[in-house]
């Protein structure tokens, strides 16, 4: 039972490593833009808010399962994805990226962009803006993609399934193992995982939460 | 330049490699686990076998059920199964031809039996098949698509001539044992199920001399991945040993001697 869990935060933690990367990277280069290829780039990683997750599933299957060009090199390389918590990990993080990318590109576009102009007059290199200008004026949005990011990938369930199996020990999350207690009609086992996912949800909530108001606090002060 | 560093050293993110840490630790003993697909109606048994199977030495199972075409179309797509079992012959011929699974292992170890189940809350216990034209309520069964038992179940309905009628009644589940849950729930008043779930699930299996369908023979094969568990080819063995073959009577199977069908 404590296996499953460890499994969902490790998933978790991981995919909101990879989406906060990805997402802020993306933000970063976004905000603001108008060019029709932004657009586009911004609507596609969208997508899996709109997508039921079994289309993404399929859609990362067909990508990246053992069929595919590029699922064969992984394969002769050792690092297979699909069926694998490696799989888990890509499809939590395909589900959380949009949410990051969301807040982040707001927290991003409502910073003055007068400031970033004033430091690039002053010789300021965009990546040294981004880590002194951006990073700072914007961190509760990209701290709230990050919490929102990780509450979707802890709850991530059918493209999981579809890329990851139900394989227990690596990648029977606790989504998935409470399905499959559902499933073999063990009324116990699932009531327990399921009030097991319930209270690490809210524990983890409430905690991201104080952390933000702490944080939050300190940051008036400076 | 003093928020830029308050960020950079806020717990999240050393709460978030905590947790990574953590479950790396936890996935550590779990290397060289013998991972078998099976169809969902020889779940409980399965369980079984792998205990007394693993009491015999140091390898632990995971077991992976799902609907027979379902976990096919997964080892498609790479699942890394060492072992499939499986509720029908067809599935397990195609994979031998696609050259996923290696033919010298395909071994028919059991039959399995298509029994009708009832909700608790049923008034009047049914005695066959025809008795269902005469249910009021619906009738679970396994996507006959996808699950060997749910198509027994549509072609004994076809035989005896009620695949129409029932057609409004029907619930098609997932696999079987989602079917069994469905009338454990209440939710349907009746089910055509393996006799193996319907004693996993604690509902009494009602035999059916009336019912016609294409023998359900269980499959099972190795697969052919790189690193296939060396355990593998032991444990497909066990389910032909008289202790397998005794476990397999238990959870309502009937065991088939090494060569038959």
């Amino acid at each position: 039972m404590i296996q499953p869990l460890l499994l969902s935060l490790r998933i978790a933690s991981l995919a909101t490593i990879l989406a906060m990367g990805l997402g802020v990277g993306m933000a970063a280069m976004l905000a603001g833009r108008r060019h029709p290829l932004a657009s586009l780039l911004d609507a596609t990683v969208n997508l899996p808010l709109v997508l039921p997750p079994t289309v993404l599933g399929y859609y990362l299957l067909v990508v990246l399962g053992a069929r595919s060009p590029l699922g064969v090199l992984l394969e002769s390389w050792g690092i297979p994805l699909v069926f694998t918590w490696r799989g888990a990990v890509i499809a939590a993080t395909t589900v959380a990226l949009p949410l990051v990318l969301q807040s982040s590109k707001s927290a991003i576009e409502a910073i003055d962009p007068l400031m970033a102009d004033v430091a690039r007059t002053l010789g300021r290199s965009e990546l040294a803006i981004f880590f002194t200008i951006t990073l700072p004026l914007a961190w509760r949005g990209l701290l709230s993609g990050g919490i929102l990011a990780f509450a979707r990938s802890l709850g991530e369930f059918g493209a999981t399934l579809m890329v990851a199996s139900n394989i227990p020990g690596e990648t029977q999350t606790l989504s998935i193992a409470i399905y499959d207690a559902v499933q073999a009609g063990d009324q116990a086992r699932a009531n327990a995982l399921a009030a097991l996912l319930t209270a690490t949800a809210i524990l983890l909530l409430v905690a991201f939460r104080r952390l933000g108001h702490r944080l939050g606090e300190r940051g008036q002060d400076g | 330049m003093t928020l830029l560093i308050r960020f950079s050293t806020t717990p999240l993110p050393l709460l978030l490699l905590a947790f990574t840490a953590l479950g790396a630790c936890s996935q550590a003993p779990r290397t060289g686990t013998l991972k078998v697909a099976t169809a969902s109606s020889l779940t409980a048994t399965l369980k079984e076998i792998a205990d007394s199977f693993a009491g015999q030495g140091e390898v632990q199972v995971a077991i992976i059920p799902g609907a027979t075409g379902s976990l096919a179309q997964q080892l498609r797509n790479g699942a890394p199964f060492d072992i499939f079992l499986s509720a029908d012959q067809v599935h397990v011929d195609q994979l031998i031809q696609e050259g996923l699974l290696a033919p010298e292992s395909r071994m028919p170890f059991a039959r399995g039996e298509l029994v009708l189940v009832q909700s608790g809350d049923m008034h009047g216990p049914l005695r066959g098949l025809a008795d269902l034209a005469h249910v009021d309520g619906s009738l679970a069964i396994a996507n006959p698509d996808h699950a060997p038992y749910g198509a027994a179940a549509r072609q004994a309905l076809q035989n005896a001539g009620l695949w129409e009628a029932l057609q409004d009644r029907l619930i098609v589940a997932e696999t079987v044992r989602q079917a069994a849950m469905i009338v454990q729930s209440g939710n349907a008043a009746a089910g055509l199920i393996a006799r193996s779930t319907a004693l996993e699930a604690g509902l009494q299996p009602i035999i059916l001399p009336d019912a016609h369908y294409a023998p359900i023979i269980h499959v099972g094969a190795l697969t052919l991945r790189a690193g296939r568990h060396a355990q593998a080819e032991a444990l497909l063995r066990f389910l032909l040993s008289p202790e397998g073959g005794r476990i397999l009577l238990e959870h309502g199977f009937q065991p088939l001697e090494t060569g038959a069908p």
